[in-house]
């Protein structure tokens, strides 16, 4: 196994390669990263649809696709692809903005709220209908969309701090922040929907609120928590 | 430094094999016993943000001074957080360098002599102890170690020289 010191050391001469790269080069890193993330949704959006695509659902592909390409462009941005604690560069915010991406994806097409959005492509999965229920008896519909958006954005940054754990220990607020801003924008093109809906107008600030929550809180615990037992680990 | 910010990678690893070792030894020596863990993460932090920055070095200044401002940057942001800073306090009481990282001074000085300068040295105020360990361990000039920790160069050498007769009268105390 590598030591730490070769590691930042292969990463900064890696990160001097690619600033040597060409343009075309660059962007077809990008090309693929974005055909890997883009085309299993917005294929199976546009399939799910066949024709009866609204301008609400094209802009808010649009808008998904434009941060899509911005996480692609951050991700292979050249710099030092390494984890260290508390610091952090584009590509693991491009990470964490691509995972919140394909999880607002799937909450367009699972979450049963969202499927009051004419046309929608909804996917029933059981759990979240009982969960709907759940939410709906103890507090309307307010509760609902407020807690949909925090469990699913505290479930999605759960999985991706675990992923990133080195460096989220003893991550700032500043960083903590950030994710939660990644997170807000990712939720846009939901948001978008929501708007369009006159049903679900009026809670789309509730929806953000939950998922801003969520993802702070969890990001806030983890960084916490990775901090004490790397230190603890330390003094055995 | 030059060829470096041009994105020489030869260059770039010259500078980091040149400092890898005195770098890592200093972030030890300061965390002490109990943080060597921390050093290793705080090592690298410095070289990313070297790199991060390097477009913004000043070109007229040492390359040395700015890596050990960065560093030591770094070094205050991790003591700073609480739950650090609680056991670091805890540590400087009873605190010994790790031996084998200085090989160097242990072929100028005995061992039992090294201990006692090291124990006199966590008496001083951590500002004072921060300048003796930039001049006498890392060899910078007074004027140097004004430009890395932000001080004027008198202050430096005022610091400096009551820093060292201190340890000199603790020193001497002790064998009489």
């Amino acid at each position: 196994m590598k030591d730490s010191s070769t590691n930042v050391k292969d990463s900064i001469l890696l990160a001097l390669q690619e600033e040597k790269e060409s343009g075309l080069t660059r962007t077809i890193k990008i090309a693929k990263f974005l055909s890997a993330v883009s085309i299993p949704v917005v294929g199976l959006l546009w399939f799910s649809f066949r024709g009866e695509l609204n301008l609400f659902w094209l802009v808010a592909l649009v808008v998904w696709l434009g941060i899509a390409i911005f996480a692609a462009v951050s991700y292979w941005k050249p710099q030092p692809r390494i984890e260290v604690p508390g610091f952090w560069t584009s590509w693991m915010y491009a990470k964490l903005l691509t995972l919140f991406l394909l999880i607002s994806a799937i909450q367009l097409l699972i979450c049963p709220h969202l499927a009051m959005i004419e046309p929608s492509p909804y996917f029933s999965v059981t759990i979240f209908e009982t969960l709907q229920t759940a939410f709906m008896t103890w507090g309307g519909m307010a509760a609902c969309m407020f807690f949909c958006g925090l469990s699913f954005s505290a479930l999605a940054t759960l999985a991706a701090l675990l992923l990133m754990r080195r460096a989220t220990k003893g991550s700032r607020s500043p960083v903590l922040f950030k994710i939660a801003g990644l997170a807000i924008l990712a939720q846009l093109p939901i948001v978008i929907l929501q708007i369009s809906d006159p049903h679900l107008r009026s809670y789309f600030l509730l929806w953000l609120l939950g998922s801003f929550i969520g993802v702070l809180s969890i990001a806030s615990l983890l960084s916490i928590l990775f901090k004490k037992v790397s230190s603890a680990l330390s003094q055995i | 430094m030059g060829q470096y910010k041009s994105g020489n990678s030869d260059a770039f690893s010259e500078l980091f094999d040149r400092y890898e070792k005195r770098l890592k030894a200093y972030l030890k020596r300061r965390l002490g016993t109990y943080g060597q863990l921390y050093a290793e993460d705080i090592f690298q932090m410095t070289w990313l943000k070297i790199h991060s920055a390097r477009k913004r070095f000043d070109s007229s200044k040492k390359f040395s001074t700015w890596l050990y401002t960065i560093a030591l940057n770094n070094l205050r942001d991790h003591l700073r957080s609480p739950h650090i800073k609680s056991k670091h306090d805890v540590f400087d009481e009873n605190q010994k360098f790790k031996t084998e990282e200085m090989s160097a001074e242990q072929s100028l000085i005995s061992r039992e002599d090294f201990e006692q300068v090291s124990e006199v040295l966590q008496l001083l105020p951590e500002a004072q102890r921060e300048i003796v360990i930039l001049s006498d361990w890392e060899g910078f000039s007074s004027k140097e170690i004004g430009d890395i920790l932000g001080l004027k160069d008198a202050t430096v050498r005022q610091q400096l020289s009551r820093s060292r007769k201190f340890i000199t009268d603790r020193l001497k105390e002790s064998l009489t």
